[in-house]
């Protein structure tokens, strides 16, 4: 999995490519951790180019919204299609995580 | 749940305003009513009456009627849900002249309900028939019904008489105006005109037949001389049965199944932008419909019915497929039933008009059917098995003379391109089926990446294999997400086999360890739950696999687990 930051208007886009498992999530856990760390009060998840996410990507995504609110910020996920929308629709995140069909939506969101 | 087309005016939930309901349920009824040339050739070769031919169109009328209302039906048993009207099928007319000839009507009667019993027992059994007709056979199916249809069409448009000899230019020059008129309307008219543009090119087509004396002062006079209302039933032939005729029947039904397979494929696709398969159960129902309008023609005193292809066709090329426009034009069929004066108009139906709409209607049907087929991916064993029958199909038309030579008892068999193409993709698809079945294995151990593993697994074998992407990425986000989590949660003592079989019709995926079991829960944990407790990030990797999965079944013994998944692919 590829993991990439930056910053558009004072919120972190972080995009995630490939898969988003058990062997890859530990990667976007270290990059929401640091940025939470370096004191990011808006987070966005872009998955457009996730092709996999599975039950354990999907509890890092938690952990981390949960980690940002608890910090008085937000975490926000976009861009998600086919079976990754799908993964997380059936596991009810968009419940507790704003899920945005684009980035734009998502930075209007955050 | 479908997505509605973007290219739809109207689509199937949607009601049009009530008038508009109306010109497309008589623009329908005028395609419709083209296929009521059927019951009187049978009445015509067995040397009925007149007041026959009446009787069996109005009933074949009034069955009609009853099965495009139960075929529109959205909820309950019966109907698919979709605008499909049912006509008299051109697959029952060789088998009705056989058995017109040999026992009148009454024999034609109980053959057609003999008939409409195997369409509606077949219709219960749908899903263990899967395998008879996989998506490249409903698509060739669908096209042949087209070209079935053409040599009708083109006879009627340029005026051929029996001996072949165009009748004279009126008869050409009404049929180019007509679909001209049709076609002009279709493609750069707006709004109404686009939506009627059948019904005013026939509109045109008939006045202008008129104009050039293709229709006469003594067509004016036979719709004057028919009664207003009539109710024929006591004139009902009764019933007979011949065991010698079951052959040919059989062969019409299984037509006539697959022709409508097809219809409500095509009806499906065309209502559903993300279409990918056929739906079983929903195919299942409308066969069920038909079956039942079949049977009412029988036992009323009507042709055979099937579902019709050219409607199917006029609803893709106006754009409006909405099912309130199915029960308008049932409503209407029925209403004539009783009333010969509005079906004398259609009786008098110009040639050359009714050439123009079908025409139009057929070529939309062709192209619906070449879609289907190119949906697919077609390897060398599907080229064989559609292109030979294809071929075969095409041959009969092109080569009467040498159908006319084969056995007697094969007639039924090549009457027609549309049961040649059908019996021929049908015995080639299980032909080749033999030795079709495929599968591949490989061991996944704790020390590897084991998403990554799966993930080159099924990119080698998915393309190898030519299954669809779509099928394929499910399979592997299951089957990934199942050993992730049995590797995760410490589940298995040791490696994991994952072994997946392919048949065109199901991708199966079989995952075995030693250890403990996974369950697959029907329902997912709260997802606050999944930071809280450990094992419900287990109860949602279950629950994901058993969701992605079309069937999916669990069991231990003795320590040995297996977990099988299998994914429709037809």
């Amino acid at each position: 999995m590829n993991v990439t930051t930056r910053d558009i208007d004072g919120t972190m886009v972080v995009r995630v490519q490939g898969r988003l498992d058990t062997a890859t999530a530990p990667s976007l856990e270290t990059t929401c951790s640091e940025l939470i760390e370096s004191g990011a009060k808006r987070i966005v998840v872009e998955m457009a180019q996730l092709e996999y996410l599975s039950s354990a990507g999907i509890r890092v995504v938690l952990a981390s919204a949960k980690r940002m609110q608890a910090g008085g910020g937000r975490l926000t996920v976009c861009g998600a299609e086919g079976m990754v929308l799908e993964a997380l629709q059936l596991s009810g995140i968009p419940e507790i995580i704003p899920v945005c069909p684009t980035l734009d939506d998502a930075l209007d969101e955050a | 749940m479908a997505t509605r087309p973007a290219g739809l005016t109207y689509s199937v939930d949607e009601a049009p305003p009530p008038w508009i309901s109306a010109v497309l349920g008589l623009q329908h009824l005028c395609v419709v009513a083209i296929s009521f040339v059927l019951p009187v050739v049978v009445i015509r070769e067995m040397g009925g009456t007149h007041e026959q031919a009446e009787f069996m169109v109005n009933m074949s009328m009034l069955a009609a009627g009853i099965g495009t209302v139960l075929q529109a039906l959205p909820r309950g048993p019966i109907g698919s849900g979709y605008l499909c009207p049912m006509v008299c099928g051109p697959s029952y007319l060789t088998a009705s002249l056989v058995a017109a000839q040999a026992g009148g009507l009454s024999l034609v009667c109980g053959m057609t309900a003999f008939a409409a019993l195997i369409v509606t027992f077949t219709s219960r059994i749908m899903h263990h028939l899967r395998v008879l007709f996989p998506t490249e056979v409903v698509g060739l199916v669908v096209a042949m019904v087209g070209i079935t249809v053409l040599k009708l069409a083109v006879t009627n448009f340029v005026g051929l008489d029996e001996a072949g000899r165009v009748s004279g230019p009126e008869n050409l020059v009404v049929g180019v105006v007509t679909l001209a008129t049709i076609c002009i309307l279709n493609v750069w008219g707006r709004g109404f005109p686009r939506l009627a543009c059948v019904v005013i090119g026939m509109a045109v087509g008939y006045a202008l037949a008129w104009a050039m004396g293709l229709l006469t002062a003594e067509h004016g006079a036979e719709m004057a001389s028919a009664r207003w209302v009539a109710f024929p039933f006591t004139e009902h032939p009764g019933f007979a049965f011949d065991p010698g005729l079951v052959v040919p029947f059989v062969v019409a039904a299984i037509c006539s199944l697959l022709k409508n397979v097809g219809d409500i494929t095509t009806c499906q696709k065309i209502n559903d932008a993300d279409w990918q398969r056929p739906e079983m159960g929903n195919i299942s129902k409308g066969m069920l419909a038909d079956g039942l309008g079949c049977l009412t023609a029988g036992l009323v005193g009507g042709h055979g019915l099937s579902g019709s292809s050219s409607n199917v066709g006029l609803s893709v090329a106006t754009g409006a497929t909405s099912r309130s426009v199915g029960y308008i034009t049932g409503g209407m069929l029925m209403v004539m039933a009783f009333c010969p004066k509005l079906s004398a108009v259609f009786a008098i139906m110009p040639g050359a008009v009714i050439g123009a709409a079908l025409l139009f209607a057929v070529s939309f049907m062709v192209i619906a059917g070449i879609e289907i087929l190119a949906s697919r991916m077609l390897d060398s064993r599907k080229t064989i098995v559609v292109g030979l029958s294809l071929l075969a199909g095409l041959s009969v038309d092109m080569l009467p003379g040498a159908v006319e030579q084969t056995p007697a008892w094969a007639h039924p068999l090549l009457h027609s391109s549309l049961s040649t193409a059908t019996i021929a993709v049908v015995i080639l698809n299980l032909l080749f089926r033999i030795g079709i079945k495929r599968h591949a294995e490989v061991v996944v151990s704790s020390e590897e990446d084991a998403g990554q593993a799966v993930f080159d697994f099924f990119g080698t074998h998915g393309g190898r294999w030519a299954a669809r992407r779509d099928v394929v990425q499910r399979a592997r986000s299951a089957a990934a997400q199942l050993i992730e989590a049995v590797m995760d949660h410490r589940l298995s003592d040791g490696p994991i086999t994952l072994d997946v079989a392919f048949d065109e019709l199901n991708l199966s995926v079989n995952v075995s360890y030693n250890g403990r079991a996974i369950s697959l829960p029907e329902r997912a944990p709260a997802a606050a739950e999944l930071l809280e407790r450990d094992s419900a990030s287990l109860e949602l990797a279950g629950y994901l696999v058993r969701h992605y999965a079309d069937a999916s079944t669990a069991e231990c013994r003795d320590g040995r687990c297996q977990i099988r998944l299998d994914f429709a692919h037809a």
